[in-house]
């Protein structure tokens, strides 16, 4: 309610600071531009006045000066008198345009791109108000006290490992996740974690490193899912996707219907090019989110730029496709631009593209046999 | 609730600037003086919405309101409360909030001091202005909202990134955008002029102080900028011709340009055209720059958030606004009337001179700072432009206008003698000759170049000294009369002389700096001696160190002098608490032949450090001397002639005409 | 010395143009000269990129190719996962230098097929990738699944 009470101040003082000039016997300014002309001619007169008896400038120069400014001054009287004064109403469609508009446009605004349903969120407030004192600021600093004193603590390690991921530091999640490692002996979870981990650091990038830890917890447990998935994510940036595909096809297979990681499997599966195999139906409810994206962070940020992300890079992709149209010699864009088609969804104009470039390179053995290597592997 | 208001106030200033932008104008087509008169209180009203907008912003970063998904993601509970606050405007959205309040700002300011302006002028120009933050509100509410929620909020958030926390950078961004937005003002009365189609000495004498302050600002971030960058990234140079650097390099060349020729127009109302120009140019390359630094075009040292949808924006406000003023400018243009006469060799020709070699200096930064980006656009071909070629182009465009400076104010307007100018500074030659021989004497070993450098700089302060001495008569008059008149002077004249003395130190500094500078790559043992300039300094050895939000290794360094200990300095290899980053905090210490300058480097065997000296001989001319230009940008603002009333209703006009 | 109208414009266009002619020569004399193109190791191979070339070498810096302890000298190979070219530096290499991370280098290309870098520069913060490195992971196909922030810093 206070919200609301606000904005109507606020509004209510703007529409009064904005229609008090309009007010019939508000003061107008009305002097006439050349008076103004006027006032700066008579200064300079006065300055030069000023320098010349200061001995600034010379005589000759003085008087030079003097002639010139006299004469705009003459030019701004003669303007004086022929300047017109019109002193007209204000029409008063304006002033109700202008209450009507500006309340309208600003909360149509507000409502569009607001959130009054949000109360503020400082910190002390939020640590104030958390049940059971989950300042996790405070824990995290706990902890780490007691893992200085005692650093051989493996589950001391272990927990602070997630709240470490959990507010961004994944540097030392994966860190922690480490030392827990080092001291409780090879365990699934805590390396797929950990990899996890290093992925983020890393900008979702699987390193060699991450990828190791990966395929160790995946030989530690062969049905472990989490792993299973990275290990595929890394096969698809290193561009081995047919690999990756089946990584993630074989998932799906054995997993439930509602399983948590359905929808971001499927989503790399689809963006990876391969076909999402029907799942069966869920029993109600939202999807659950998928492994990488157990961050509600990472989830809502994606969220927020995948359009603008998507329609950058389709418009790289189109710049792609006008320079091949125009110059089609280079064999390595082409097959680029392909994959980008595919990545994109769009199977057609991968095979288009496909087609223009055998067509463009059809003197080139060498080309013809990679594009033909090309519609196989797509399953063009 | 504060986000929620600082929300809404910015959509009001918004439908404000829509106001501000259309009733004014429509009351100055009217003739109408009373829809004019909504143009002040619409530009303060605008500013202070804005301004609530930001107090809501600062506020949610102050209480570390992560429900604030631009506090989030900028911010972080452990942090020094400065750099809660200055992480405001270190990010994308908040600093354009910053860039608008600014612009406001200076929309306000001609709103309350522009008392002397004519009504109809000064209508149309808050108006310009307010079309200026239309576009810019817009952008911000629609591709850079600041005031975007998270739900649920987050626990902690992801910080400042740690290279952009110092004190340096906190007022950097403030004071280069009041530079850059400044300019606005000299856009907003050149398009209200062409629409007026009014221009003439009263003009010019309006618009000359807005561009002088924003000169000024502009002048000191530039500066700040640049003092940060050689503390701070540890690279030991003062200037990089980065990308960003010279997004406001050359509006500063322009806006100096400018400052001159409005002067001609003030004084003799010629060159009128010319000047409309310059002043839409100014704040074009304002535009331009903003444009390159937000849309992330670059490859930069300079790393802030960047975009590509933003940029797309960005460049329609460009298009709309460079492009519209052009078109006026080339409508309007022809319909002036032309002024004074003068000869080649006269004041006015020297600031035409001035004028010409400034823009074509700006001319070559232009496209030595766009030819990669075009060229890409068009080959796919990816080059970089660095300081060779800007060596190349920009100093010989700009040596001879350092020459030619002590000049310009020696010459009397409409027709001069330039032999009996030049014989009036002879005694500024023989300081300079003085100042080259004595340079060669102490540095001969460096490029012969040099030492003529360090003399054009002598040239430019011995004449600026002169030209006061010979203003003052001093020595031909008692010397309590010369002091009379000394403090007679006006500040315009006080001014003109601060600013070419402050450009002659920093010529030297820049000589200094470039010509002489030492590097030394090494590995030190603890206990070990290096020999730096004439200074010998010894490595004492590393220590943790545990700061606010971070940990470090502090290597310490014992300066000494012919065997005397004179200072401790040291450098720090940090690591920064949430982002895990590391910086490199460098050690300077300043003496008055240059600055000693220390970078710890990686760790080496058996306790030893990689460690990077440089001796920066006399850099601290180059801040002095741009503190100069600014001292002398504030003397000549504060000249008694801008403080010209405005005209009472019932004065009857008298002329004295001239003999 | 009196000047009519006409030739004071006369004047004034002919120093304009003497101005614009100086800085037109000076510009393109320099950027002749003076500009250094950007490669990926594997455009050092595919474009035959002779020794004594000064250019920007951009890519990944590979992981376990950091060898340092060489006194002032570091050693390292970049990587656009295509090619690779070892590169060596003498110096202080920049705090965001990383293995796995974008970097680019300035210098010359040696007889021996290794880049003598005379400069490295690293991202200069967390979400920041040199342009040119992230555009040729980019079509490398290395780049696609990079999280959001490195997608924004990309670009």
């Amino acid at each position: 309610m206070l919200l609301w009470i606000s904005f109507a101040v606020l509004t209510a003082l703007v529409l009064l600071a904005l229609l008090s000039p309009l007010r019939p016997r508000a003061k107008q300014a009305d002097v006439e531009r050349a008076s103004f002309d006027l006032a700066v001619y008579r200064d300079q007169l006065s300055e030069l006045e000023r320098d010349q008896k200061a001995g600034l400038i010379p005589d000759t120069e003085a008087d030079a000066a003097r002639n010139e400014v006299s004469r705009r001054i003459l030019a701004a009287q003669a303007e004086l008198a022929s300047e017109e004064k019109a002193a007209r109403p204000v029409p008063a469609w304006l002033s109700i345009a202008t209450v009507v508009a500006v309340p309208l446009i600003a909360l149509g605004g507000y409502l569009q791109i607001g959130r009054p349903d949000l109360p503020a969120q400082p910190l002390q407030a939020r640590i104030d108000g958390a049940v059971g004192n989950q300042d996790m600021a405070a824990m995290v600093r706990q902890v780490e006290a007691h893992l200085e004193q005692q650093p051989n603590d493996a589950r001391g390690w272990a927990v602070l490992a997630p709240v470490y991921k959990r507010v961004g530091r994944y540097q030392d999640a994966a860190n922690a996740y480490r030392k827990a490692l080092a001291l409780s002996g090879p365990d699934a979870d805590l390396m797929t974690d950990m990899g996890e981990s290093l992925v983020l650091a890393n900008n979702g990038l699987v390193s060699n490193e991450a990828q190791e830890v990966f395929e160790a917890a995946q030989k530690a447990a062969p049905k472990h899912m989490k792993a299973r998935f990275y290990v595929a994510l890394a096969q698809r940036q290193e561009g081995k996707t047919a690999e990756a595909i089946a990584g993630w096809t074989a998932m799906l297979a054995e997993s439930a219907p509602d399983a948590p990681w359905r929808t971001a499997v499927e989503q790399q599966i689809s963006s990876a090019g391969g076909d999402v195999p029907k799942a069966p139906a869920v029993a109600g409810g939202q999807m659950p989110k998928g492994p990488a994206l157990t961050e509600e962070q990472i989830q809502q940020g994606q969220q927020m730029n995948a359009s603008d992300r998507t329609a950058m890079i389709r418009s790289m992709v189109e710049g792609l496709d006008e320079r091949l149209t125009e110059d089609g010699a280079d064999i390595d864009a082409w097959l680029r631009l392909i994959r980008a088609r595919m990545v994109l969804g769009e199977k057609d104009k991968a095979a288009d593209a496909l087609n223009r470039a055998a067509e463009a390179l059809k003197d080139n053995q060498q080309a013809v046999a990679r594009l033909e290597e090309t519609r196989k592997a797509l399953g063009l | 609730m504060i986000p929620e208001i600082g929300q809404f106030a910015l959509i009001l200033a918004f439908v404000t600037a829509i106001y501000q932008f259309s009733v004014p104008m429509y009351g100055a087509w009217r003739g109408d003086g009373r829809l004019m008169a909504v143009a002040p209180p619409a530009a303060m009203l605008q500013f202070g919405l804005i301004a609530l907008s930001f107090a809501c912003l600062t506020m949610s970063y102050i209480v570390s309101d992560f429900s604030v998904e631009n506090v989030f993601q900028n911010s972080h509970s452990d942090k020094p409360l400065i750099y809660k606050i200055s992480g405001v405007w270190g990010n994308h959205e908040g600093s354009l909030l910053l860039w608008v309040m600014v612009l406001a700002l200076f929309g306000s300011a001609v709103a309350m001091f522009g008392s002397n302006l004519p009504p109809s002028l000064k209508a149309r120009v808050i108006a310009v202005q307010g079309s200026i933050s239309v576009a810019f509100l817009s952008f911000i509410l629609l591709t850079s909202n600041p005031f975007n929620r998270l739900d649920p909020a987050p626990i902690e958030g992801q910080g400042l990134n740690p290279i952009l926390q110092d004190p340096a950078l906190a007022i950097h961004p403030p004071l280069l955008y009041c530079g850059y937005v400044g300019l606005s003002i000299a856009f907003s009365f050149a398009v209200a002029a062409l629409i007026e189609g009014k221009v003439d000495a009263a003009w010019a004498r309006w618009v000359r102080p807005w561009t002088l302050a924003a000169w000024m600002f502009l002048t000191a971030g530039i500066m700040l900028g640049s003092w940060w960058a050689y503390y701070e990234l540890g690279w030991g140079g003062w200037w990089f011709w980065d990308p960003v650097e010279n997004a406001s390099f050359m509006p500063w060349l322009i806006a100096t340009a400018l400052l001159h020729s409005a002067i001609v127009v003030e004084k003799r109302n010629a060159l009128k055209v010319w000047t409309i120009l310059l002043a839409i140019l100014a704040f074009s390359l304002s535009l331009v720059g903003t444009f390159l630094v937000r849309s992330g075009v670059l490859t930069s040292v300079h790393a802030f958030a960047v975009d590509p949808a933003r940029g797309v924006y960005v460049l329609g406000i460009l298009c709309v606004f460079i492009g519209g003023a052009l078109a006026l400018y080339a409508w309007r243009a022809p319909t002036i009337k032309t002024g004074g006469l003068f000869a080649p060799i006269s004041r006015e020709g020297a600031l035409v001179v001035n004028n010409l070699l400034l823009t074509a200096a700006c001319a070559a930064v232009f496209i030595g700072t766009l030819y990669p980006l075009v060229l890409e656009s068009i080959t796919g071909d990816k080059i970089s432009v660095g300081p060779p070629y800007f060596n190349l182009t920009f100093g010989p465009l700009i040596l001879p206008l350092l020459l030619l400076v002590p000049l310009g104010p020696m010459m009397s307007w409409k027709r001069a003698d330039m032999w009996a100018a030049a014989q009036r500074l002879w005694a500024a030659a023989v300081v300079a000759l003085v100042v080259g021989v004595a340079a060669m004497a102490w540095q001969w070993r460096g490029p012969w170049l040099a030492p003529f450098g360090v003399a054009l700089g002598g040239w430019l302060i011995a004449a600026a000294i002169q030209e006061m001495l010979a203003r003052t008569k001093f020595l031909s008059v008692p010397l309590n009369v010369a002091w009379a008149r000394l403090k007679g002077l006006p500040g315009a004249a006080w001014g003109m002389m601060i600013a070419h003395a402050g450009v002659g130190v920093m010529v030297i500094g820049v000589v200094g700096i470039t010509a002489w500078k030492q590097e030394i790559v090494t590995v030190m043992k603890p206990g070990e001696v290096m020999q730096v300039g004439s200074r010998n300094v010894t490595f004492l050895g590393e220590s943790p160190i545990t700061g606010p939000n971070y940990t470090a290794d502090r290597g310490r360094f014992s300066i000494s002098s012919g065997g005397v200990e004179i200072s401790e300095i040291w450098s720090e290899k940090r690591v920064f608490k949430p982002s895990n980053q590391p910086t490199t905090e460098v050690g300077i210490e300043p003496f008055i032949d240059g600055d000693l300058y220390v970078v710890l480097g990686d760790r080496a065997p058996d306790n030893a450090r990689t460690v990077r000296f440089y001796f920066h001989p006399l850099v601290w001319m180059i801040w002095l001397g741009t503190a100069l230009m600014f001292l002398g940008g504030c003397c000549s603002l504060f000249d008694r002639r801008y403080r010209v009333g405005a005209p009472k209703k019932a004065t009857t006009p008298v002329v004295q005409p001239a003999e | 010395m009196a000047m009519t109208r006409k030739q004071q414009r006369g004047a004034l266009i002919g120093a304009g143009l003497g101005a614009l002619g100086l800085a037109a020569g000076l510009v393109l004399y320099a950027l002749s000269d003076t500009i250094t193109f950007f490669y990926t190791p594997t455009d050092v191979v595919e474009k035959g990129v002779q020794p004594g070339t000064r250019f920007r070498l951009g890519g990944l810096v590979e992981d376990g190719s950091i060898v340092r302890g060489q006194g002032k000298t570091v050693s390292f190979k970049v990587t656009d996962t295509a090619g690779t070219l070892p590169v060596t530096y003498v110096g202080i290499l920049p705090d965001l230098f990383r293995e796995g991370q974008g970097v680019i280098a300035e210098g010359v290309l040696d007889a021996g097929g290794s880049f003598k870098a005379d400069t490295v520069l690293a991202k200069h913060d967390e979400n920041y990738m040199p342009r040119e490195v992230a555009d040729a992971l980019k079509e490398k196909g290395v780049w696609q699944h990079g999280g959001d922030a490195a997608e924004k810093g990309a670009q």
